[in-house]
């Protein structure tokens, strides 16, 4: 009994750390093919500062390269309560990198010398960016509204129309 | 009868073929793993932990050669298992084989304590880092490819020690019986 139990011991520990030494060196490997894809950026929140009279973006890296903002663009729609006119800002040149696996928060002026955001203002911001395994440009597209009471508003009339 | 010879020969040579090809591969893939950081911190893990409980591996493995060699009714030199046990001359002058053993057993204790506090310390260390997702990314793997490589020795330490407590007991219980 001793023998067998001594003899089963030492097999088991075998078995565990054989084990646990060949999955740990696959899922490096596995995982190295992971850290080679890069993330695409995701817009957390968008907040309009009436101060300065820009808007902060809070943009999240979810890969595991690093991303470069190089380029942004802003179109402007007035909503109803609004006596500015529509107009489209692009390339602005931004140099802003978001380390990976972390959030980063990009700012974005609107043109200067125009009134203060109303409520149902709606601005369409475009970031440009790349990232370090290809030389090609990438967008990412966020519409911000001013004003979420004005939002809630228009889906009753929406349901309403329906 | 002769064509159940040739492919008995022929199913050999394929074996050995693969065989062949298959230690080749192992060789191989040993030689790249080196080459990569993760297969680098398991091999640093090993040759560190192998440092430790080298003193372990030879203790233990010479403790049962010496213990086979009494369980076959082999002579064994008094002087040398003296020696081994770290006690005073005079205090073992009288003492059997077996009780010599004994004390060699348990002069190795020391050694073993320590290495499995250092490993459960390193083990501690390791699972310390992989709370954190970015931590587990940039030091984590690191040191788990360590902690694996040390846990290669540390099932040698294992193996070793548990099978010298059986020979120790094989023994005790032989010089039981004898009276």
């Amino acid at each position: 009994m001793r023998y067998f139990l001594t003899a089963t011991g030492i097999a088991l520990a075998g078995l565990l750390v054989g084990g646990g030494v060949g999955s740990y060196l696959t899922s490096s490997k596995l995982l190295k093919q992971f850290q080679n894809i890069p993330g695409s950026p995701i817009v957390l929140s968008a907040q309009y500062d009436k101060e300065k009279h820009l808007i902060r973006y809070a943009i999240s890296n979810p890969g595991t390269l690093p991303i470069k903002v190089i380029e942004k663009a802003l179109v402007f729609t007035p909503g109803k309560e609004s006596k500015e006119k529509g107009y489209i800002l692009s390339n602005i040149p931004a140099n802003i990198e978001i380390p990976p696996l972390s959030v980063a928060v990009v700012e974005l002026k609107l043109k200067e010398g125009t009134e203060k955001l109303q409520p149902g203002d709606v601005v369409l911001a475009t970031f440009t960016y790349t990232h370090p395994l290809s030389q090609d440009l990438y967008t990412v597209v966020h519409s911000f509204t001013h004003g979420a009471p004005k939002q809630e508003k228009k889906e009753e009339k929406q349901e309403e129309s329906k | 009868m002769r064509a159940e010879t040739v492919v008995q020969w022929g199913l050999i040579f394929l074996m050995a073929l693969l065989l062949f090809f298959a230690f080749t591969g192992i060789f191989i893939s040993t030689l790249t793993l080196a080459l990569t950081p993760e297969g680098f911190a398991f091999l640093l893990g090993l040759l560190g932990a192998w440092l430790f409980a080298n003193k372990l591996l030879f203790g233990y493995g010479s403790f049962l050669f010496t213990a086979e060699a009494i369980l076959n009714n082999e002579e064994v030199n008094r002087e040398e298992l003296e020696k081994k046990t770290n006690q005073p001359k005079e205090q073992i002058a009288e003492l059997s084989i077996v009780s010599l053993m004994f004390l060699w057993l348990q002069s190795l204790d020391y050694y073993r304590y320590a290495y499995y506090g250092l490993f459960t310390l390193f083990l501690i260390l390791m699972l310390l880092t992989k709370f954190n997702l970015l931590g587990a990314l940039i030091v984590g793997n690191y040191l788990e490819g360590a902690f694996w490589g040390a846990a290669v020795v540390t099932l040698f330490v294992f193996a070793l020690e548990i099978t010298a407590n059986y020979l120790m007991g094989e023994l005790l219980e032989r010089e039981a019986q004898n009276g």
